[in-house]
Parts: structure tokens; C-alpha cells; sequence
């Protein structure tokens, strides 16, 4: 069986991005699936949460990054670069039920985003328009997948906010994209253009390249018991439920809890899985990594 | 669900790197830490048989302790009975751990004479690239220098925590280092990244990227071309002071050094010679 690719974007930023994607990530890895996550932000702060202060640094002083695969692709024109080897196995600090949670990291570091200002500069001076771009990197992205995906379960790319054009790529290679989404005006405000742009506006009818297949699934996060997140929760999943509805809506909300953030600052150290997501968050993790499952693969 | 088996590490490639896994100060680890941190340092799978039998050698040989509890513990028995983990590139490479001494050696001696800011100061240097709190990030200073200055007619002296962030080649060649460099001043009064860059370095060319976030975040900036030739060690950029607030480094001074540094820098600002 291939592993399925989850994407987890969202244009907007601090919806809780990067804690869905570690979050999911250690629980599917905790149900026993062999997962890798894949970072696509500049900010690498998944890169930093999974591998920690010095084997980050190490990954990035050996160019084994999303960022030094596309440098070495596209700009120094090494073919035979691989995703595969810049991938780090074993990269959990976490363990559960007596073992290493089973998890890998293809690592960003900060050099993503003037790398990927370099490839469009590049690629658009040959004549390319920006979608060909998109097209040829999703080629390669899609052809160095197919090998990966052999390997894994799950495959979770943590997309920066907006919509670059690494996250249009992943968007599109995924079976599953899950929208993290405060429950407030702000953070709802531009969900229906961020999906209506990239599974059926503008931005989806020009790419020669397949629309994705699902919906977007959209997952209710930083849920605190207020009037203004219980009004703008309820307005979801009522648009959800209507005929023709952009997206779907997780029954899963991940609330707001200091044990959440606590647990992403763990890094270094060597917790077990139900030490690090403390306070009922593994139990909130166990429940979306269930409903990931089914949309996947159906109850 | 598929597993990333590979290749088995040896029993006796295990039990190096145990040792070097191992505190320094005979700490203890839990069992299953240390084959996470295993598994880490080693990408591989650990499994409990192999592990089990890596541990007993090292048992036998007198090098490691074993204690009960919380499934089981492991420590270090023998101070240097650790073998050098050799991870570090290949033979000859200029890794951090052999820029250290260099960069040491710089501070306590030419940067002195160099730097503005330490013309006619009294100075201690510490290393501090293992001392400090774990899962805080970017929180050890590679070296900590205090600097203690008397004025001629002024009343007072001028104390200040310098701390200096050291990186390989390829190590300073992102913003990250500068960033971390910075992220250090939380601690200190002026913060430097140390970045070494042989002549015809491929990372040339991220030079003037790196000296203009220095620039920009008030980092000082020292270039080393040739780690053993001080006269190719260059300030391009001399820190401005941070505003960190007093308690923090007298804070961080008191966690992180040791009684006898301590002592030596109270000798100095009783007016002992450095």
C-alpha cells in the first residue's frame, strides 16, 4: 500500500499549523504507523520541534533539507539528488509503549524561502509561466514521493501560511488536506477564498495539473468556551453540513491548553508520548488521528 | 506497519556510542531514554535484546553502572571511559569541537587587544557549550567572556558578559546562526557570532548576508579564515550593548558556572589581576 499524504495549510498564520501537524504526527506514529513529516515552512518550526536544537543543526550544516533538495535540483541541476537521502529516519525524541515513536523529518531551515524566490526567478527566465513552475515542481516532488511513500504510512507536509508555491504543490499531491481554523472572524474570514482558490477558483482552472480529489477537511482549533468560538463553530460545521459545501468539518476540536504549547517546547528532552501531550491532549489526538483514518480510508 | 530496519548496528557500535551518550558526571539515564537517544544519534532501530546486550558488555568491562528502577537505569562508571564518538566529518575537517580550543585561545588573548570594548579590561573566559538548561533552545554560549573595566577618575567599574557563538563552515553560512548568536543575549551584554571561513570558501558568497543581519541585530561578527593564524581572525563587526536586564545575568552567571569560577570572578572585581 502507498502512504497517504496529508497537507495541513491554511493562508492565515498562528492558526496552530505546526501543532496539528506534530500533534497528528505523533499520534499516528503512536498508533504504530510509520510516519514522516515533511516542512515546507521557512520558519522550521516543525523541523525544530521534531529533531531538537542539535540535530537540527546538523541537518541543516549537511544541506539534508527540503530547501538543499531543490537547490541542488533545480539550480545546480544534480539529478540524481533525492529526497530519500536527505530524509532523517529515527529523528523522535518521544517514545511510547517501550519504543521509539517510529516518526522521520525531511527537515527546512530559513534558506526555503530564498530558495524557492530563486527557483520561480530561475525557471520564469527561461519562459516558464508561474503555473509551469508549479507543474514542474510537482513533477519532481511526484516522482521523488512515489519512491518515498513505499516507506511510509503517513506523509505530512506542514505547509507555510498563504499559498506558495510549495504549498499549491503539496495541496495537490495529497489525499488529505486538513485546514487548522481558529473558530473566530479573523482566522474564517479568508477559508472560503483559500479554498475555493485551489480546489475550484482561479488559481485550480488554470493549472493543467489534476484538482485535488477531497474537499478540504477543516479542523477546529485553539477552542476556548467563548460565545464568539461557540457561534463561529456552530456556523461552520452548518456550512459544512449545506449541499455543494467548500469543505468539511473534523468533529475533533483541538482546544486551547497550555499543555499544547508546553508540549511543543519539549524538545531535547526524552518524554513518553502520554508525558508530552498531557492534560487529555493524547486523548484529543487519538480522536483525530481515528477521523484522519477514516477520511483516508473510510470508517 | 512497515519498519525503518536497515542495516542492524553492531553490538559493539551500540555500546560506543552509549558512551558517549552518557553524562560526564555519572547522572543516571532511564533505560528507555537512552535507546531512544540511541536510536537518534545512531538512525536505527534500538531493540531491547541488542541494547540489553550492549549494556551487559560494557557491564563487564567495568565501564557502565546499572541501576534499578523506572525500568532500570544506566551511568557512567570511569571518567575517560569514553571513546570519541567520531561523527564529526572526516579526518581533518575543522568540526566545532576543534575550533574550540582555537577560538578559546582567541579569547584569551588577541580579541583583547582587537576589541574596543576590551581594550584595558580585566577578562575570564569560560566554555559554557555544555552547561545549561535542556529543551530551551538556542541557551549555551559556545564561551562566556566577563569583562571588568576601572576607570582612571570615574568611580565604578563597567561589568559585562560578552557571549560568543561558535560555527563550522557550513555551520554559519544561514541566518540561523546569527539568530542563535542573538537568541543568546537574552543572557549577556554583547553577543558574537564566530563564523569560520577559509579563504575560497564556497560559502563566500553568504558573507555579506550574514555581516549585514550582524549588523542589523547588533551581533559582533569575527571571521576566522585560518583557525590557527589569529592574524586572519577578522572583527568585520564589534556588537552594540543589549539592554538585558541585570538579574538575568547575574542569573545566568550563578546557574551556569561553576563554585570556582565564580570565586575567581569575584577575586576579580575585588581587584585581583585576571
Amino acid at each position: 500500500m502507498k502512504g497517504k499524504v496529508i497537507a495541513v495549510a491554511n493562508m492565515k498564520g498562528g492558526v496552530g499549523k505546526t501543532a496539528t501537524v506534530i500533534g497528528l504526527a505523533e499520534g499516528l506514529a503512536a498508533s504504530g504507523a510509520e510516519t514522516l513529516v515533511i516542512d515546507l515552512d521557512p520558519q522550521a518550526n516543525a523541523s525544530i520541534c521534531l529533531a531538537g536544537d542539535q540535530f537540527l543543526r546538523m541537518i541543516i550544516e549537511g544541506g539534508h533539507t527540503i530547501d538543499g533538495f531543490i537547490e541542488d535540483h533545480f539550480m545546480k541541476r544534480q539529478k540524481d539528488a533525492t529526497i530519500g537521502s536527505r530524509i532523517r529516519t529515527h529523528i523522535s525524541s518521544v517514545s511510547h509503549l517501550g519504543r521509539q515513536l517510529p516518526l522521520s523529518l525531511l527537515a527546512s531551515s530559513s534558506e526555503l524561502r530564498l530558495v524557492e524566490r530563486d527557483l520561480i526567478f530561475t525557471l520564469t527566465k527561461t519562459g516558464m509561466s508561474l503555473d509551469r513552475v508549479v507543474e514542474a515542481l510537482y513533477t519532481i516532488i511526484k516522482e521523488q514521493l512515489k519512491r518515498t511513500r513505499k516507506s511510509y504510512d503517513y506523509i505530512l507536509f506542514d505547509c507555510a501560511p498563504g499559498i506558495s508555491v510549495m504549498t499549491e504543490v503539496s495541496i495537490r499531491l495529497s489525499n488529505l488536506v486538513i485546514v487548522p481554523t481558529i473558530p473566530d472572524f479573523l482566522s474564517t474570514y479568508g477559508l472560503n477564498s483559500f479554498c475555493s482558490n485551489l480546489w475550484s477558483g482561479p488559481i485550480a482552472d488554470q493549472s493543467n495539473l489534476k484538482k485535488p480529489k477531497r474537499q478540504p477537511h477543516v479542523l477546529i482549533t485553539r477552542r476556548r468556551p467563548i460565545r464568539e468560538h461557540d457561534r463561529t463553530s456552530e456556523r461552520l460545521r452548518a456550512e459544512a453540513a449545506k449541499d455543494g459545501t467548500k469543505f468539511s468539518v473534523f468533529t475533533t476540536e483541538i482546544l486551547e491548553r497550555a499543555a499544547i504549547a508546553e508540549a511543543l517546547g519539549k524538545i531535547d528532552v526524552h518524554p513518553t508520548f502520554s508525558q508530552k501531550w498531557r492534560d487529555g491532549s493524547d486523548i484529543m489526538l487519538a480522536d483525530l488521528v481515528k477521523e484522519v483514518r477514516e477520511a483516508l480510508h473510510g470508517s | 506497519m512497515r519498519r525503518h530496519r536497515g542495516v542492524p548496528v553492531s553490538i559493539e557500535d551500540i555500546a560506543k556510542q552509549l558512551l558517549v551518550l552518557l553524562p560526564d558526571d555519572g547522572t543516571p539515564v532511564l533505560n528507555r531514554v537512552m535507546r531512544v537517544m540511541l536510536a537518534r544519534a545512531l538512525s536505527a532501530d534500538i531493540d531491547e535484546a541488542r541494547y540489553r546486550e550492549a549494556r551487559e558488555r560494557l557491564s563487564g568491562r567495568g565501564q557502565i553502572g546499572l541501576k534499578q528502577g523506572q525500568g532500570g537505569q544506566v551511568f557512567l562508571l570511569q571518567r575517560g571511559a569514553r571513546k570519541p564518538a567520531g561523527r564529526d566529518g572526516e579526518a581533518g575537517a575543522w568540526t566545532e569541537a576543534r575550533l574550540m580550543p582555537c577560538l578559546k585561545e582567541y579569547l584569551e588573548g588577541p580579541i583583547r587587544r582587537n576589541l574596543d570594548i576590551l581594550r584595558g579590561a580585566k577578562c575570564l573566559t569560560y566554555d559554557t557549550s555544555s552547561l545549561g538548561p535542556t529543551g530551551v533552545q538556542w541557551a549555551r554560549p559556545d564561551f562566556t567572556l566577563i569583562s571588568v573595566k576601572q576607570f582612571k577618575f570615574l568611580p565604578g567599574i563597567e561589568f559585562d558578559v560578552h557571549s560568543f557563538e561558535l560555527k563550522t563552515e557550513s555551520g554559519g553560512a544561514s541566518d540561523l546562526a546569527v539568530f542563535e548568536a542573538l537568541a543568546q543575549t537574552r543572557f549577556t551584554n554583547f553577543g558574537y557570532l564566530v563564523w569560520h571561513l577559509p579563504a575560497g570558501s564556497k560559502y563566500e558568497k553568504k558573507l555579506a548576508g550574514i555581516e549585514k543581519q550582524c549588523s542589523q541585530h547588533d551581533i559582533g561578527f569575527i571571521r576566522a579564515r585560518d583557525p590557527k593564524q589569529f592574524d586572519t581572525w577578522d572583527i568585520l563587526i564589534e556588537p552594540a550593548r543589549k539592554s538585558t536586564p541585570a538579574s538575568e545575568i547575574d542569573l545566568f552567571l550563578d546557574e551556569r558556572l561553576q563554585e570556582a569560577q565564580r570565586r575567581q570572578i569575584r577575586l576579580l572585581l575585588d581587584g585581583a589581576p585576571a
